[in-house]
């Protein structure tokens, strides 16, 4: 496989990550991006009997390689059971790969030690999908947001710790009052802007947001969307935004991956990607996404993709697509397609699909 | 410092306020407290020289001025021995109580927080023990330690805590996989970080609840173990004492005996019960009160203010 391209950044984004990796160099430079992962594998094992004999795996990313720069978004969409979260939970080692690198920062992070990891986490965090499971019921907001850092003992005294709580709470929209108040006297919006302010508290310089608006209703996951892209312009923070709804996601990313079955099926820019998108995958899922005006609406046609996503244990031979493809032919079935860049060197366009790359 | 002392003041404050019942727990259990404390002020015929008084000339008595509750068969009077029974009930209780717990909260956080071998490993020891009786267990610990208050508080909040210790593994397991634990890890905790911060707090109500109930139980293990001779000093007065040695011999005869002693034990109970109940109830944010709490003046008052506004309707009208 290809090693891809970088995609493009501005020079000053450049040398402000260089300077950040000349800091420690346990392994080789990466003087480009913030993080790197390449041929990422995580399967399950499906164990079966007393022993716990392996049988099979669960293939839920099956080799996966992509970047994401200082202060970018890298935007990832793919439907249930594509594997979107498992690659998040990767990045924030939560759990052990298969196999692959995910280097951040110049950290390769299957090989740090659970201390370094710890202190790394003050930089690389995350938010999650469910606003009302992830707030401690007995810890009051002030807590919750002074958590991280008094995880890392960088809390400061009794006024910084005030001082801190406000600022959070006023960047992410909420009341400075409300710090004394209790998870439950909040709605699920702004859970979810407590469960960024306790992200932000610790100033990372990347985070996963996995599936942060799909528990809220629209007019909220507008408010999150807009309030997390003024937050990284302001803070200079990079994504990987995870979600399945198409519109929200090109809102904030600058990068889009698509996610089918394991795999990445197309990546660029988001312009790109739904101007031009070239899987046919894709191009199913553009198709498929509701847009707000019924005389365009109507004059569209749709893709319609019949049947269901094949089980990740036992992925189709060929191209993962090819069960679903409306154009999918023999070679597809029999031969795995390369993961290439069809676009040019300053905007590049990946994808893996025999048709596109037309060799 | 300042801050806890003066949250700890709110939770008398509002016990007091809001819990009724809760505060009248409290208030018994002080009450017995000084009673164990001035037993010897207290009972109208005092110890002497570690011996409580015989009478053999007026045994079995119902009730007379002189003995208010009556008298055993031993002419002791029933009184001044549920008095002194006070001190080693209420001390043992009390301290075996919170010594149980501990053990029981020890054990099943570290089990359910360190997982894998580790857990494995206790849970199976904590299975043998319960292979064998906790009255075999405590009878064991005290013919190797001997007779006395401090032994037999041992002895029984051992095999206790390590039965608790299941019930408290399994809540914690519950927490630990809680999504604002695994964001706390993310976030870069240790262990015993979210351990403290995370998994105890939310298995408090569990906690006191179980110390409620542990409460009942170690009194009337103190009685059994008394009454198999494992308890504490021969002749020291205790309520199970008095239950099974005079009460169950005269139960036909004197059921006073037994009936008083088994009064003041379900007073205790009751009184431990609900200050953990209520206590329980204070310490969960969501019940205190803020936004969506039921408050009844309130709504009284919202009520009277429609009403009201009827009336004048109804006047124009």
């Amino acid at each position: 496989m290809k090693h891809p391209v970088e995609l493009p950044i501005s020079q000053e984004i450049r040398n402000q990550v260089d300077k950040e990796i000349a800091r420690q160099e346990p392994v080789p430079k990466d003087s480009k991006a913030l993080l790197r992962v390449s041929n990422l594998k995580m399967y399950f094992p499906v164990t079966k009997g007393l022993l716990k004999r392996k049988v099979a795996d669960v293939k839920a990313v099956d080799d996966v390689s992509f970047f994401v720069c200082q202060g970018q978004t890298l935007g990832i969409v793919g439907e249930s059971g594509s594997g979107k979260s498992t690659v998040g939970n990767c990045v924030l080692r939560d759990l052990t790969l298969t196999s692959g690198q995910i280097i951040y920062d110049g950290y390769d992070l299957s090989q740090v030690s659970e201390k370094q990891m710890r202190t790394l986490r003050r930089e690389l965090t995350c938010i999650t999908q469910d606003p009302f499971a992830s707030l401690n019921p007995r810890m009051n907001i002030r807590d919750v947001i002074l958590e991280g850092p008094r995880v890392h003992g960088i809390e400061g005294s009794r006024k910084e710790q005030q001082d801190k709580v406000e600022q959070m709470l006023t960047l992410v929209g909420l009341n400075p009052q409300a710090a004394d108040r209790f998870p439950h006297e909040f709605s699920g919006g702004q859970r979810q802007r407590i469960s960024i302010a306790r992200a932000l508290a610790l100033n990372p310089k990347f985070i996963v947001c996995d599936e942060i608006v799909s528990a809220l209703d629209v007019s909220i996951q507008a408010q999150i969307v807009n309030l997390m892209s003024r937050l990284q312009e302001e803070l200079n923070v990079a994504y990987i935004f995870i979600g399945h709804d198409l519109s929200v996601v090109r809102q904030i990313s600058h990068n889009i991956a698509v996610m089918y079955l394991g795999k990445f099926m197309e990546l660029t820019d988001s312009d790109e990607l739904y101007t031009h998108p070239l899987h046919p995958y894709t191009q199913a899922l553009i198709s498929a996404a509701p847009i707000p005006n019924p005389t365009v609406d109507k004059g569209r046609q749709r893709i319609l993709l019949k049947g269901d996503i094949p089980s990740p244990i036992n992925p189709p031979k060929g191209c993962n697509f090819c069960t679903r493809c409306p154009y999918a032919n023999e070679r597809c079935r029999e031969e795995e397609p390369e993961y290439v860049n069809v676009g040019t060197d300053a905007h590049p366009h990946f994808v893996a699909c025999h048709m596109v790359s037309g060799k | 410092m300042k801050k806890d002392a003066k949250n700890q003041s709110n939770l008398l404050v509002e016990l007091f306020q809001k819990k009724p019942l809760g505060a009248a727990g409290l208030i018994i259990m002080i009450l017995f407290l000084l009673v164990a404390i001035f037993a010897d002020v207290l009972a109208p015929y005092p110890m002497q020289s570690d011996m409580m008084q015989m009478d053999f000339l007026n045994t079995l008595i119902k009730s007379s001025p002189e003995h208010l509750l009556g008298t055993d068969s031993l002419g002791q009077d029933v009184l001044s021995y549920l008095i002194y029974g006070c001190r080693t009930s209420v001390i043992l209780a009390i301290f075996c109580t919170v010594l149980s717990t501990i053990i029981s909260v020890a054990i099943g956080l570290a089990s359910a927080v360190l997982g894998g071998w580790f857990d494995l490993i206790v849970q199976r020891i904590v299975d043998g023990f319960q292979c064998i009786p906790g009255v075999l267990i405590t009878m064991i610990l005290m013919s190797i330690a001997g007779k006395g208050l401090p032994q037999l508080i041992i002895a029984i909040a051992i095999p206790g805590g390590i039965g608790g210790a299941r019930v408290m593994r399994s809540a914690a397991f519950a927490v630990k996989d809680s999504g604002y634990v695994r964001m706390s890890k993310l976030l870069g905790s240790k262990s015993s970080w979210r351990a403290i911060k995370h998994i105890l707090p939310n298995i408090m109500p569990l906690i006191i609840i179980n110390m409620a109930g542990a409460l009942s139980g170690v009194i009337m293990v103190e009685a059994s173990m008394n009454f198999l001779g494992y308890g504490v000093k021969v002749g020291t007065p205790s309520w199970g004492y008095m239950i099974t040695y005079q009460g169950r011999a005269n139960m036909y005869t004197a059921p006073w005996l037994a009936l008083y002693p088994g009064l003041c034990i379900m007073l205790l109970v009751f009184a431990s019960n609900m200050f953990g109940d209520s206590v329980r109830d204070l310490l969960d944010p969501r019940l205190k009160g803020g936004v969506g709490s039921y408050n009844g003046n309130k709504i009284a008052s919202i009520a009277k203010k429609i009403a009201a506004k009827r009336e004048k309707l109804a006047q124009k009208a």
